[in-house]
């Protein structure tokens, strides 16, 4: 174990760990939005990132990227980089507004109990990775490279790269625009009404049909965005991508209080820097075994993280 | 048509063997207070849970303003003008006051959940409209002062109330008022008893459950008994209180057979 390089490269992990854990408060949203309107982990939606992973690679392919070009300009990278997102989030917003119908809407309306709904999710999960599987023939996809990542300019050990700059200020943009939509609109008052009481907010007249196929929705697109930002960031993909990252960001959702929009947002960034900073001192490969750490941990001591409610209580 | 803007129809209710309403009617007419009434375990809420839509009744019509309502989701029978408030007060506890009230307002928007979202100018006035609504209402109960807070911080009174601001917020036609009297002291009591009659005479129909007999029997033009799913008397208060099935009902005398 070495703690010096904590130390000599403290500016450095606290970047890395704040552009990880913007990647994961992302997907992380969607877990915490799910289960505040449903009582439901949706175990899925893991597989929703995965596949905007495959919509963002789908476009760079379609556009004639192989991965041999030198990076684009400024401008034409952001035009074609923001087509890409608005793929992805398409592609994944709605592949979790369908699995939403396929997999949980009957059980939810025959009243079953939110064990098999956790179960269809399992399901719906490992039949998502199996077909990418077959899709993918089991591949590594690489995605090309389209930013110079140079560095643009250092802050202590931290190399400040653009494709860094990029999700920052695109994961915060959405984060703002999420906030005001949940503390603004009518969309918003009607997932937190469902929330915190579903059958009165049906006697409030609000449909709760809908206000759940758009909390999807907004789930998955957020999971769309993420899959951008970590295709530019990591640039690789496979079919099972969306396992040890859903475990992260589910991980994130927890330690921060399930069901909490800004304790989702929290943890991320808890986490990120925490996985961060334990590699470089751990190694690593010890960076997955301190997630699953931590998310044990928080269910044996703190199951209501840092701000939310009992993850027990989905267990009904 | 009928000035009946809810009616219920020989509404029978079972729970696998259990009969818990049994072809019971009742009607509310424009600007009239109707009350009913009844022992624990009666069927009164249960009349409320059928004719929001929560219970689909064994058998039996309800009607909402001359419109047979049996198979809507209750959201549409709450738009078509039914608002209801709760025994045991239900409020979003994590939302502001107004943003409660805002809650019921916004079903009257133009804009869908989805268009909400994209800040264009039909929403920002639809927004500002249940904003704006959400304020009067809170005045209109006094209770502006509390607009900012979380609705679960709110003392045990202002919680009543708010349930109010927020059942008005859908434009109802018809009001139900599930037992809105539990808790409070004489004088509110009595403050609530002049709001109710404004309400009627601002042209609600509204149709109450309470234990409170002196409330009932001072601002109810008419009262209609429950007493083991069936409808045991109907009449004025004074009609009521004299008739010996009610007291019987109510003193708990074994023998029905009068």
């Amino acid at each position: 174990m070495d703690f010096s390089i904590v130390v000599s490269e403290f500016a450095s992990l606290f970047l890395d760990g704040i552009v990880v854990g913007a990647i994961y408060a992302l997907v992380a949203l969607g877990y915490t939005l799910v289960y505040g309107v449903l009582r439901l982990i949706n175990f899925a939606h893991s597989e929703i990132f995965m596949l905007g992973t495959f919509a963002c690679l789908g476009v760079t392919m379609l556009l004639g990227y192989t991965g041999y070009e030198e990076p684009i300009g400024i401008g034409l990278f952001l035009v074609t980089f923001i087509l890409i997102t608005v793929v992805a989030a398409v592609a994944s917003g709605s592949a979790a507004m369908l699995l939403e119908v396929v997999a949980y809407r009957r059980l939810r309306r025959k009243g079953a109990n939110r064990l098999s709904s956790l179960i269809s999710a399992i399901g719906a999960s490992f039949f998502l990775v199996e077909l990418f599987r077959l899709l993918t023939d089991s591949k590594d996809w690489d995605f090309p490279r389209l930013l110079d990542k140079n560095s643009l300019f250092e802050v202590s050990s931290a190399y400040v790269t653009a494709d860094k700059l990029v999700v920052l200020i695109g994961a915060f943009g959405l984060m703002f625009a999420l906030d005001r939509i949940i503390q603004g609109t009518r969309l918003g008052r009607g997932i937190r009404a469902v929330s915190q009481d579903e059958k009165t907010a049906v006697l409030m007249g609000v449909d709760v049909d809908k206000v759940i196929a758009f909390t999807f929705l907004i789930g998955g697109v957020l999971a769309g965005v993420a899959s951008a930002f970590y295709m530019l960031f990591y640039e690789a993909t496979k079919f099972n991508v969306g396992f040890l990252l859903g475990i992260s960001a589910f991980t994130a959702a927890v330690l921060g209080g399930i069901g909490n929009i800004r304790g989702a947002l929290a943890g991320s960034f808890a986490l990120g820097l925490i996985q961060q900073f334990s590699s470089a001192i751990l190694g690593y490969n010890w960076r997955d075994v301190v997630t699953f750490l931590i998310l044990v941990l928080v269910l044996l001591f703190k199951p209501t993280g840092l701000f939310g409610e009992a993850i027990q209580r989905a267990r009904v | 048509m009928s000035d009946r803007l809810l009616e219920v129809r020989n509404l029978t209710m079972q729970f696998g063997g259990v009969t818990a309403l049994s072809e019971v009617n009742l009607h509310v007419s424009k600007g009239e207070i109707a009350a009913l009434i009844g022992p624990n375990g009666a069927g009164k809420t249960t009349v409320f849970n059928v004719t929001t839509g929560y219970y689909t009744p064994s058998s039996g019509e309800v009607l909402l303003n001359n419109e047979s309502i049996i198979g809507l989701k209750p959201h549409k029978i709450a738009r078509k003008g039914l608002a209801r408030t709760f025994q045991n007060v239900r409020l979003f506890g994590d939302m502001t006051t107004l943003e409660n009230v805002m809650t019921g307002a916004d079903s009257r928007n133009k804009v869908g959940l989805i268009g909400s979202m994209f800040g264009t100018a039909q929403s920002r006035r639809d927004e500002e409209s249940s904003h704006l609504k959400a304020a009067e209402l809170l005045n209109f109960m006094g209770i502006s002062h509390r607009g900012g807070q979380l609705a679960r911080n709110l003392p045990y009174g202002d919680q009543r109330r708010l349930e109010i601001a927020r059942a008005l917020a859908l434009e109802p036609k018809v009001l139900l008022l599930d037992e809105p009297a539990a808790g409070f002291n004489p004088q509110e009591k009595v403050e609530l008893g002049e709001l109710i009659k404004k309400l009627r005479d601002a042209g609600f129909a509204v149709l109450l459950i309470e234990h409170d007999m002196s409330l009932v029997m001072k601002i109810s033009d008419r009262v209609s008994v429950l007493d083991f799913g069936q409808k045991i008397a109907e009449g004025t208060p004074s009609e009521v209180q004299n008739n010996q099935r009610v007291i019987d009902a109510y003193l708990g005398v074994a023998d029905h057979a009068s």
